[in-house]
């Protein structure tokens, strides 16, 4: 791998990664918050929020996997 | 005047209860979201990993699988539909395509501008080489 193709996986992923903890850090809050107020409209909704952002960043995810990984093979 | 259009957020929280439900959410959905997603994902990696394909076209093959999985995701985990409700996200989505586009393609347009016309000269080049 030379520069350019390592500092772009190493970017890509690593952003990817970042905005994977965040979204860990999220789930585990709305876990805790599910367990102490059980499941009512604010909870629900913020719930359906918090599944927006982790199931667009799978979108992402393959995008990146695609690009990254499976390209990546090809050459 | 009296007709009020009603736009769902796929942050909301159904205003109609027994009405809608079961129309894009519930487990059997996510459950076949789930096994089209693991299935065109075990299909890309097979792609990119086989012999028996014509190389030219794997890179191909795996967008197109790639951009399947996209619209699977949308579609059964996002509730992306075509359904009136659902006017409001499709154009959301489609100008969020469209800016991400615009940003893309115009970063790698001056990118590339930008390398041819700071790239070095022959001269120069060979000049570097004799140091």
């Amino acid at each position: 791998m030379d520069l350019r193709t390592r500092s772009a996986f190493f970017t890509l992923v690593g952003c990817h990664g970042l905005h994977v903890t965040a979204g860990l850090v999220w789930l585990v809050v709305m876990m805790a918050r599910v367990a102490v107020k059980g499941l009512h409209a604010t909870v629900e909704r913020r719930l359906l929020c918090f599944s927006l952002f982790w199931h667009a960043l799978d979108i992402v995810w393959v995008w990146l996997f695609t690009v990254v990984y499976l390209m990546g093979v090809l050459l | 005047m009296t007709d009020t259009q009603y736009d769902r957020a796929p942050g909301d929280a159904t205003a109609l209860p027994d009405v809608e439900q079961g129309t894009s959410s519930g487990v059997l959905v996510y459950t076949i979201g789930l096994v089209l997603a693991v299935a065109l994902t075990a299909m890309s990696f097979w792609v990119a990993n086989t012999s028996l394909l014509w190389i030219g076209g794997v890179s191909l093959g795996l967008t197109v699988l790639a951009i399947a999985q996209m619209g699977i995701h949308l579609v059964f985990f996002l509730h992306v539909t075509t359904g009136p409700d659902n006017t409001n996200n499709v154009m959301a989505l489609a100008f969020g395509v469209l800016i991400v586009a615009l940003v893309v393609v115009g970063s790698l347009l001056i990118m590339a501008d930008l390398n041819d016309n700071m790239m070095p000269s022959a001269e120069l080049m060979n000049l570097h080489m004799q140091h």
